[in-house]
């Protein structure tokens, strides 16, 4: 099987080689549309591919995994989806509780939805939007804290250095606290 | 501890169990990959229908960026001035007494300054200029006089390279 880097690599030249990706890595592109745009995500996730198709030339193998370089697509046509709605409810809606890009209102609303014990729920919350995305990369997409950094296009040890300082308030404020271990599935 | 050691900590902190179990989801549908897929072949289909074949593609001429009027007025004006480099530490100007060290002596002389001397006793250009000419001048105002000398010197050479074919 190609690795990922080769096939992306490949399809600057010979495009039917990016249609393997597709394969490899809708579920999990559709699992990270899904746990920000819920009912957007369908439609995202065709948006996500022509737009890796169409830039496929921009993907430099030396700055990180084909991965990491996918969901960095995903999140920009991401940021764009809220930055439209907002636009669209702006008028209507407070703008603490849909800000450009930044999709915190579906992920508090699923963590609501999940049960959430309430000192974690509240932890995320508190945390600044950028350590809170990392962290979510990590725990929710499975990306390793250098993918992650590939996606949010920061270097790899600022990456690890906000997921510690993302990692220290919520053991001080979970330590102790007795939390439900969610099981089961959530749409 | 390496990065991959430090990447199996990250979510060492209670309720991390919790989190990720928020995070599943259910199986998408299979109609979703099948719409994403049809809509990829589509751009594909239209990237190959605008691809120009190899074998038809026009033959490209590359002209080059400078004719060889213009190569040899460069080459004229570069010789100009190293010319002028080589000959002005030697050559007398008007009523200024001519230099006494050859174009090896004053570069030298520049590199040893250069090298040996505190920072604060720098320019070298000008400390040479005071060297050269017994007194010391302006830098400036004893290099363009020299150099408007020299150049009438060459502007035949020059006008006749630049009327090559």
């Amino acid at each position: 099987m190609d690795p990922d880097e080769d096939l992306l690599v490949r399809a600057a030249r010979e495009p039917a080689a990016f249609e393997p990706l597709v394969d490899r890595h809708s579920v999990a592109l559709h699992g990270y549309l899904v746990r920000r745009a819920p009912t957007a995500a369908d439609d995202l996730l065709s948006e996500v591919w022509l737009q890796a198709y169409a830039t496929r030339h921009t993907y430099d193998v030396a700055r990180g995994s084909a991965r990491g370089w996918l969901f960095g697509v995903a999140r920009n046509v991401l940021a764009r989806h809220w930055q439209t709605v907002s636009r669209a409810t702006g008028a209507s809606q407070p703008a603490s509780e849909i800000s450009d890009g930044d999709p915190w209102q579906a992920v508090d609303q699923r963590l609501d939805a999940a049960a959430m014990g309430p000192e974690l729920r509240n932890g995320l919350a508190r945390l600044p939007e950028a350590e809170r995305e990392l962290l979510l990369l990590v725990a929710w997409e499975q990306l390793t804290p250098t993918e992650a950094a590939v996606v949010i296009g920061i270097p790899a040890g600022t990456a690890r250095s906000r997921l510690h300082r993302a990692r220290t308030p919520l053991r001080v404020a979970l330590s102790g606290t007795t939390l439900t271990n969610l099981t089961g599935d959530f749409a | 501890m390496t990065h991959k050691d430090q990447d199996t900590h990250v979510l060492d902190f209670p309720g991390a169990t919790a989190l990720q179990n928020a995070g599943r989801t259910q199986p998408r549908d299979a109609a979703v990959l099948a719409t994403a897929h049809s809509l990829l072949r589509q751009a594909i289909a239209a990237d190959a229908e605008h691809a120009v074949p190899a074998t038809t593609a026009a033959t490209v001429v590359v002209t080059p960026r400078f004719g060889r009027r213009r190569l040899a007025a460069c080459a004229a004006a570069v010789a100009a001035v190293a010319a002028g480099v080589a000959v002005l530490p030697v050559v007398g100007v008007g009523s200024r007494p001519a230099a006494t060290a050859s174009a090896a002596d004053v570069f030298n002389s520049m590199a040893n300054q250069a090298a040996f001397r505190e920072p604060t006793e720098r320019p070298v250009l000008e400390d040479h200029c005071q060297n050269l000419g017994g007194k010391r001048q302006d830098p400036h105002r004893r290099l363009l006089p020299s150099v408007l000398a020299i150049a009438p010197a060459f502007t035949p050479w020059v006008k006749a390279m630049s009327e090559l074919p």
